[in-house]
């Protein structure tokens, strides 16, 4: 564990030097992120500006809403999902995934973490600051349990997209470009920017248990607000549960496929 | 003219080979569209009112799965890396000792790419459509869809000039994405494919006229949608093609100057 | 002590034919003819530790299919391989701890970083302990003269340093087994020399037991005394260097200068002739009759220069490619 954590910081540390190396891109690219991210705001600013219910959410709710969006989003941008979803294709087509496979560390852990971004890691610091600003301005009263269970379901939320991207990422090792289904990854995930209550009939039952992008934003911030169904959560759990399980078998299943088909 | 045509065949064969990842990029935004629409509708919905912002909601739709189409062509995540990686990479030299104009020879091939893409997201907005067919309004009139159909075509050149302008000054820059990827993400809002700009507050929408950005989207479907008066569109046509030009004789200043650094110290 | 073993060891790649047309594209949708190529035929051979072997093979002839096999890349289709006891391709870290794999063509080191970076990165990965680490690092940096270019981005190294430090991040950990596939590949003369000297001197200092693939006959001729030779994914010789050369080198070759112009009819008898010009002639002759011979062209002939060589291991070796062929 000690290893790997030392790693994850090597990583980091390298990424940053590489990319200072580029000032004038590092710092438009954080600005680019942070522009990205007040947008989400500026939209729902101006959908309240129209209305002032969202399917049953006020502004004050969507606001936690969508900075439990960010904060999924930069955690993931951050960490592995471009690791996955652009770097990993790119490893297999230059061959030097054969190296990640003679080292003593979890192939899995390499793929996904090697590149830790320091661009995304700095343009966070905007969500602390939005964080602060719910606190201060439009935060209610809420009990340590359900901060606690905001939290759990966060981190519920990531597992699910590991998986699916972890998912998504094995059919690297079958096709030569599978850039774009990282992109194709990224506007699922971005379909979670709105509280899936919009959604009716056959979609609404499709996001919140056939493929739960619910999980995302929507869950952990009813969770916060003490709006949820326990039996929906114990569904989801077990969901996100069997869902990585599949995620480890297909990588599995996608490692032995490299090593009796690579050349 | 003929040989651009030759460019535009031969890169239509190269990109068909990215067909999937192309697809699915396009079925990416075409999924996000179609998250704002279930938005729109919700609203619509809970506010039990027939006209939201001076849109009713079947207008709101058509907007939106305008917006999607054009999208489908214009938001290409890597909108003018391939110029850039020309420049840095070499390639470019080896044009420049064939006869035809590296610019128009770039320009043919994104028309391509946009075609390609239009054709790949097309299929999808048409089943949309059908669907939803109670909630599409059919063009203004016929010289509505014409005028559309131009300021679309202009938008799609200003995109060009404008992606293109910040792929050259790779003749200077290590990396350029960095500029392109800014003005992706305030084109996200600002062609006002995610909402009509005219729901904005005031000071948004003076912000956004000052920018090219609203000729990409919003205003030709203002025009589709016979929102825009003659003198409106008159006035339209000639800030938009103020910009091209602005853009184009930027484009070709800079295209010298960086052609002379290329040449006096290689790549 | 057995620190690499082999037996019957074989891998097959699987593909599907590829039909051209959009039609066949489709048709192919359903119905596919799968196709095998076998890489490697059931190949067994055994290393000692400590031994530095090559393995010859011209392209595609099932080397790196090999050493894939053996670094626990690859799986193979059938056939059983220990190295130091361990299944390569159960891809235990207590193995992967224990050996390291150099690829000629591919390189693990940060592009835009310098090396160092990368060499602290591995010793995170191995868990090397710090004081070992620097021990070995000066140690190796000092033995391929690199102490001056390890802070220098790679992207500015030239192919040789490149090499030289790629070395270095594979042997931080002190491995006990080295697989190097074309480590001398694209580099120039001066910087293939030094890479053999050092491999040698490596392995005789640290006992590494180290399996070399390379198609330059250099490399094998200098640093190994065992070469096993492959051809087609089959071993086609496996022993030591200097009998295959007694074993296929029955000939020798003579060059002679002449003072006057020569006519083929008057050498013909002496040898095979391999190349004619009017004043010199490079013939192959039986090592048995080369005594006899060269004293008889001396005596009738008028001659300038003659020199008796070795037939080079690069002819043995191509011959007995083509025999195999």
């Amino acid at each position: 564990m000690r290893k790997y954590l030392k790693i994850i910081w090597i990583f980091s540390k390298v990424n940053l030097q590489n990319e200072m190396a580029y000032r004038p891109s590092f710092f438009l690219a954080v600005i680019g992120k942070t522009t990205r991210m007040l947008i989400l705001i500026l939209v729902f600013q101006v959908i309240y500006f129209n209305t002032p219910l969202l399917a049953g959410w006020e502004y004050k709710d969507i606001f936690l809403l969508a900075i439990t969006y960010l904060t999924i989003e930069s955690i993931i941008i951050t960490t592995f999902h471009r690791n996955l979803s652009y770097y990993l294709p790119d490893l297999i087509k230059k061959g030097n995934f054969d190296f990640v496979l003679t080292k003593p560390l979890n192939p899995l852990f390499y793929s996904s973490f090697r590149i830790i971004d320091s661009m995304d890691l700095t343009s966070s610091f905007l969500v602390i600051f939005l964080w602060y600003h719910y606190f201060t301005h439009y935060a209610g009263t809420f009990s340590l349990l359900s901060l606690i269970l905001y939290l759990l379901l966060l981190g519920l939320g990531l597992i699910f997209l590991f998986s699916l991207l972890v998912i998504i990422a094995s059919s690297a090792f079958w096709t030569v470009n599978a850039t774009g289904l990282g992109r194709f990854f990224e506007e699922i995930v971005r379909t979670g920017r709105f509280p899936t209550d919009v959604f009716k009939g056959a979609f609404s039952f499709l996001f919140l248990y056939v493929f739960p992008i619910a999980l995302i934003a929507t869950v952990p911030s009813k969770a916060f607000l003490g709006t949820i169904d326990w039996r929906y959560l114990a569904y989801l759990a077990v969901f996100t549960f069997i869902f990585t399980l599949i995620s480890k078998r297909v990588w599995n299943h996608a490692l032995r496929h490299y090593s009796s088909a690579s050349s | 003219m003929k040989k651009y045509l030759a460019v535009a065949k031969a890169t239509w064969q190269e990109y068909l080979a990215y067909r999937t990842n192309l697809f699915l990029e396009v079925i990416g935004g075409f999924i996000a569209q179609l998250v704002i629409i279930a938005v729109w509708f919700s609203i619509f919905k809970d506010l039990k009112t027939e006209v939201v912002g001076g849109y009713s909601l079947p207008e709101m739709i058509t907007y939106l799965l305008g917006a999607g189409i054009i999208n489908s062509f214009i938001l290409i995540a890597s909108q003018g890396d391939e110029i850039n990686d020309d420049i840095n990479q070499g390639s470019l030299s080896g044009f420049l000792v064939k006869p035809f104009s590296v610019p128009l020879y770039w320009l043919s091939r994104d028309f391509c790419r946009r075609a390609l893409t239009f054709i790949l997201g097309i299929g999808e907005y048409l089943v949309i459509i059908l669907i939803l067919s109670n909630y599409f309004v059919f063009p203004f009139s016929l010289t509505n869809f014409l005028v559309f159909c131009l300021a679309v075509f202009l938008g799609g050149i200003l995109h060009f000039f404008l992606f293109y302008i910040f792929s050259i000054i790779a003749f200077w820059m290590d990396q350029t994405w960095g500029p392109r990827f800014v003005i992706r993400v305030i084109m996200s809002i600002a062609t006002g494919s995610l909402i009509p700009l005219s729901l904005f507050p005031d000071t948004w929408q003076l912000v956004f006229n000052l920018l090219p950005f609203k000729f990409m989207a919003y205003f030709p479907l203002q025009i589709y949608l016979g929102k825009a008066s003659l003198t409106e569109i008159i006035l339209g046509f000639s800030t938009v093609l103020v910009w091209i030009s602005a853009l184009i004789g930027i484009s070709i200043w800079l295209w010298g100057r960086g052609l002379k650094k290329y040449s006096a110290y290689g790549n | 002590m057995i620190a690499i073993s082999a037996k019957n060891l074989s891998k097959n790649y699987e593909y599907y034919k590829k039909v051209p047309g959009l039609f066949g594209a489709f048709k192919s949708l359903f119905q596919r003819e799968k196709l095998i190529t076998e890489a490697v035929k059931s190949i067994s051979f055994t290393v000692e530790q400590g031994e530095l072997v090559g393995f010859l093979g011209p392209n595609g002839s099932g080397k790196t299919s090999t050493l894939k096999m053996l670094s626990g890349i690859l799986h193979p289709s059938a056939g059983d391989a220990k190295v130091l006891d361990y299944t390569p391709w159960r891809r235990q870290e207590e193995y992967q701890k224990q050996f390291a794999i150099v690829m000629g063509q591919k390189n693990q080191l940060w592009w835009d970083l310098p090396a160092m970076e990368s060499f602290i990165l591995n010793k995170e990965i191995y868990e090397v302990p710090s004081d070992q680490f620097n021990k070995t690092l000066n140690y190796l940096a000092d033995l391929l003269d690199i102490t001056d270019i390890l802070n220098v981005p790679v992207r500015k190294l030239s192919l040789g340093q490149r090499m030289k430090c790629e070395l270095v991040a594979a042997l931080l950990h002190n491995p006990k087994v080295l697989f190097l596939d074309e480590p001398t590949i694209g580099l120039d003369v001066v910087s293939q020399q030094k890479i053999r000297e050092f491999l040698k001197k490596y392995n005789q200092e640290r006992k590494t037991t180290i399996l070399l693939t390379s198609h330059y006959m250099e490399d094998v001729v200098q640093l190994c005394k065992r070469v096993i030779i492959i051809s087609k994914g089959r071993i086609i010789y496996d022993g030591n260097i200097k009998e295959l050369i007694d074993r296929y080198a029955t000939n020798k070759i003579v060059t002679v200068t002449f003072e006057n112009d020569i006519t083929v009819d008057q050498l013909s008898m002496f040898g095979e002739i391999i190349e004619f010009d009017k004043r010199r002639v490079v013939l192959k002759i039986p090592d048995q009759k080369v005594k006899e011979n060269a004293a008889r062209i001396l005596a009738t002939l008028p001659i300038d220069d003659i020199l008796i060589n070795e037939i080079k291991v690069e002819e043995i070796v191509r011959h007995i490619f083509q025999k195999n062929r």
